[in-house]
């Protein structure tokens, strides 16, 4: 049984087009080290050098932030949806 | 800004289509929704489909601006939430979201340098802004979209009657304080 991963249209270049992939693994850390395989340009974006999800880059467990839960270790289960989504921002000011 | 993965920016995205069209009464809307929000500024989703020279926005979905309080003047954040349940409504109807909109209360719709970073994480996607001066839709609404390799470029706006008819709309906006 496996988790979907949901890329937005703005990242399909890097999973050969597809809006959703399919990925093994009990945390969301182990799904992008499932996924890293095949598609190594799409965790480059998830996950910076330091191993930590990106600042501009959200991750999503059914609806819930995984910065409010326990980040990459947060856990995920068959059937689950994670979502990628880069943030949507702006502004006059620089951001805080 | 720091590490916004920009360093590979190039290679992860195509091209916004050339034009966005979008019906004279949805831009009417948004420049209202901008007006009624005052000084703040308001944001949200561009839905329709998206074909090889054009996006076609069929409606705008509106997203709470989650920026601090005190802060909305110049600033904005779209919840990606709004973004998941919208694309879980449009999932298999053939439309998506094609863009995203935001209000510069104060100013013209010309990107800040904040917002273009952050159109820069979102390659293919037209982004509205709705500005605050000018007196004809045509200047008050544009579009731009970051361009892989050329970086923010602007995207005409077609404004389009319910007639049907296609054009840049130049009627004055009348229901400006
Ligand atoms: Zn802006």
């Amino acid at each position: 049984m496996s988790v979907t991963v949901r890329v937005p249209s703005a990242m399909r270049k890097l999973t050969h087009g597809r809006a959703e992939l399919e990925a093994e693994g009990a945390t969301v850390r182990e799904l992008l080290d499932h996924l890293g395989a095949g598609n190594p340009g799409l965790v480059g974006r998830i996950m910076g050098d330091d191993g930590d999800v990106r600042e501009f880059l959200n991750v999503f467990v059914n609806g819930a932030d995984i910065r409010y839960e326990d980040n990459l270790d947060t856990p995920v289960s068959a059937g689950d949806e994670v979502s990628i989504v880069p943030s949507i921002a702006g502004g006059a000011a620089p951001p805080g | 800004m720091s590490d916004t993965g920009q360093g590979t920016g190039t290679a992860w995205g195509d091209a916004a289509p050339r034009e966005l069209h979008l019906a004279a009464g949805l831009a009417a809307a948004l420049v209202d929704e901008a007006s009624v929000a005052g000084d703040e500024e308001v944001c949200g989703l561009l839905v329709g489909r998206r074909e090889t020279d054009q996006s076609r926005v069929a409606r705008t979905v509106a997203c709470t601006n989650a920026a601090p309080e005190g802060r909305r003047q110049t600033r904005f954040e779209i919840d990606p939430r709004c973004l998941i349940e919208e694309e879980r409504v449009a999932r298999g109807s053939g439309e998506e979201v094609v863009g995203f909109y935001h209000s510069h209360p104060a100013g013209d719709p010309i990107p800040s340098p904040v917002d273009r970073t952050y159109m820069g994480l979102w390659p293919g996607m037209v982004w509205v802004i709705v500005g605050a001066r000018a007196l004809a839709m045509r200047g008050r609404v544009r579009a731009w979209s970051f361009d892989p390799g050329r970086e923010v470029v602007p995207r005409e706006v077609r404004i389009e009657s319910a007639r049907g008819e296609s054009g840049m709309a130049e009627r004055p906006i009348t229901r400006d304080p």
